[in-house]
């Protein structure tokens, strides 16, 4: 046990300081483009709100989409990168020929995208909350089911959304188009969701009780998954 | 308990079958080339060995575990360089090395003085904070050796370690991987297609062609394979040289003759007696010995005669 945690500390390590030094140009790009495309949707609710309060509310909520729009894209290309090149680049046959189980070497990387993905759905929360403020003195509030949305529930489905699409990186040789469809679908639901949380009376406690457990299920199924992938398909070529 | 233990190892794809009730041991403290033309299933063996493909028969264990159900056990006491290197194209020398040290050198103590002077060798403070992206072929192979070598492994698996290597390049490494064999004892295993590779540093040798095993032999007792032995004869002018090479086309027993200057290379089939024919012949000649039968010849004879049979 004591092993399995050293090597998933070493390998998320290192996993964070390659994908930071080798993103450093798409992660403030990102922050800037999400941001601006939160602006563009509330251009449009300034209009339709006259009550400061509920303004700020849905303000509140819209933020969720931010942060599924962030852990989303920062998902997809941190599965690409640290799973299906490390098949592509063939370096996943030698940690797994030199003893490293396969589920351990995936939990890692898993890992490292969760932490990093989390990460930057917070700073862009935290920098569209500065413009915002700065921009038109708008302090955002947060509902008790909002903030649950958007700090737990978003973070810990999207993060489990990529754990499970990270099951076809692993398992399929070629992934473009599924991994591109599989992407776009959470995009529209959120959209959906987050536009018409205001109606709803959800107790924030129990959002937060369901959102934990649907999260970690997708995880643990994930893991069960890929416990049981042959290595067969892990090494499988890839041109 | 042998590092290496191999019983009746069975591929099949499909219809075809890559390998074919393969079995052979490697113990502690052996090299053993593992021989074998492209396409007559090395890689096969090897991917079956670490693990990464499951045989459909038979089975493998490596220093006690069974590669199937106890893979892990092996963390930190098997070393395995591929054809590619296994290193992170974006990541420097020193960040690739200290990566692999950490995952699977920690559990265990390293013998910092062997690594040092590995790295010494290697000129690490040269190329330490380039990407290995930046480096030459040559280069990328030696950091893939001494990644492997610098984890101390008890097990070492080197699969076609010096394929498109400069002559140059290939001394070094063989050197490099002479040295550990001595300070460590480790068994180690190294495939390749060509016997000159395999020569200066196995002790043994399996061969295998077309999915069989067709020979498991010291490299002593592969000598004896040989199915020709060669001479050579010095004569003292030009004109006693081409009577010898007239005389000797066509004589039973001449696999083939030629003729540089005044001397004449002969290969000769193993049951004729040469030397006893040349005396008969009452020529003058300054010279004549047996010269060591190319292992390279041996091997190539070895797998043409098979591939006749």
């Amino acid at each position: 046990m004591t092993d399995t945690v050293r090597v998933i500390q070493t390998i998320i390590k290192k996993e964070l300081v390659d994908s930071l030094r080798s993103l450093k140009l798409i992660l403030p790009s990102g922050v800037i483009c999400f941001n601006f495309c939160i602006y563009a949707t509330e251009a449009q609710i300034f209009a339709l709100f006259s009550d400061e309060l509920l303004l700020r509310r849905q303000l509140g909520s819209n933020l969720m989409y931010l942060s599924a729009m962030a852990i989303l894209f920062l998902g997809a290309i941190l599965v690409t990168r640290l799973i299906y090149e490390e098949k592509k680049n063939k370096t996943i046959h030698m940690m797994l020929s030199m003893g490293l189980p396969p589920v351990t070497l995936w939990l890692a990387k898993m890992l490292t995208i969760a932490i990093l993905c989390e990460l930057y759905s917070l700073i862009n929360i935290g920098v569209h909350l500065v413009f915002l403020k700065i921009a038109y003195g708008y302090c955002v509030l947060f509902t008790g089911l909002s903030a649950v949305m958007t700090f737990v529930m978003i973070p810990v489905l999207c993060i489990g959304l990529q754990f499970l699409l990270s099951l076809a990186f692993m398992f399929f040789s070629k992934m473009n188009l599924i991994g591109t469809f599989l992407q776009i679908v959470p995009y529209m639901a959120i959209w959906n969701l987050s536009a018409k949380l205001i109606q709803y009376t959800v107790i924030p406690g129990l959002a937060l009780i369901l959102s934990l457990g649907i999260g970690v299920l997708m995880i643990l199924i994930a893991c069960v998954l890929v416990r049981n992938i042959p290595k067969d398909r892990l090494v499988t070529r890839i041109d | 308990m042998a590092a290496i233990e191999i019983k009746n190892l069975e591929k099949r794809y499909g219809k075809k079958t890559a390998l074919r009730q393969i079995s052979f041991e490697v113990e502690k403290g052996d090299i053993v080339g593992y021989l074998g033309p492209n396409g007559s299933g090395k890689t096969t063996t090897i991917n079956i060995i670490t693990g990464l493909i499951r045989a459909s028969a038979g089975s493998v264990t490596l220093l006690g575990c069974d590669v199937n159900t106890e893979y892990q056990k092996l963390l930190g006491k098997i070393s395995v360089l591929f054809d590619d290197n296994g290193l992170y194209e974006r990541m420097t020398v020193r960040q690739n090395l200290n990566y692999y040290k950490e995952l699977f050198g920690s559990q265990k103590a390293l013998d910092e003085e062997y690594i040092k002077k590995l790295f010494d060798q290697m000129n690490y403070q040269e190329v330490k904070n380039h990407e290995v992206r930046q480096l030459s072929k040559g280069m990328k192979r030696m950091v893939g050796l001494v990644r492997a070598l610098m984890l101390q492994p008890e097990l070492l698996i080197l699969d076609e370690p010096f394929d498109g290597i400069d002559l140059e390049n290939r001394s070094r490494y063989i050197q490099l991987i002479r040295e550990y064999h001595e300070q460590k004892q480790p068994a180690i295993i190294l495939t390749s297609h060509v016997m000159d590779d395999i020569r200066q540093l196995a002790s043994r040798l399996v061969i295998i062609k077309n999915g069989h095993l067709i020979a498991d032999c010291s490299m002593s007792e592969f000598r004896n394979f040989a199915q020709k032995r060669s001479y050579r004869i010095l004569f003292d002018n030009d004109s006693d040289t081409k009577q010898f090479a007239e005389r000797c086309s066509g004589m039973e027993g001449i696999v083939n003759c030629t003729v540089s200057g005044c001397a004449i290379s002969l290969a000769v089939s193993l049951d004729a007696d040469f030397k006893q024919t040349v005396e008969n012949m009452k020529l003058r000649y300054k010279d004549l010995y047996q010269e060591h039968e190319d292992l390279g010849d041996i091997y190539l004879d070895m797998i043409q005669e098979r591939r006749a049979q």
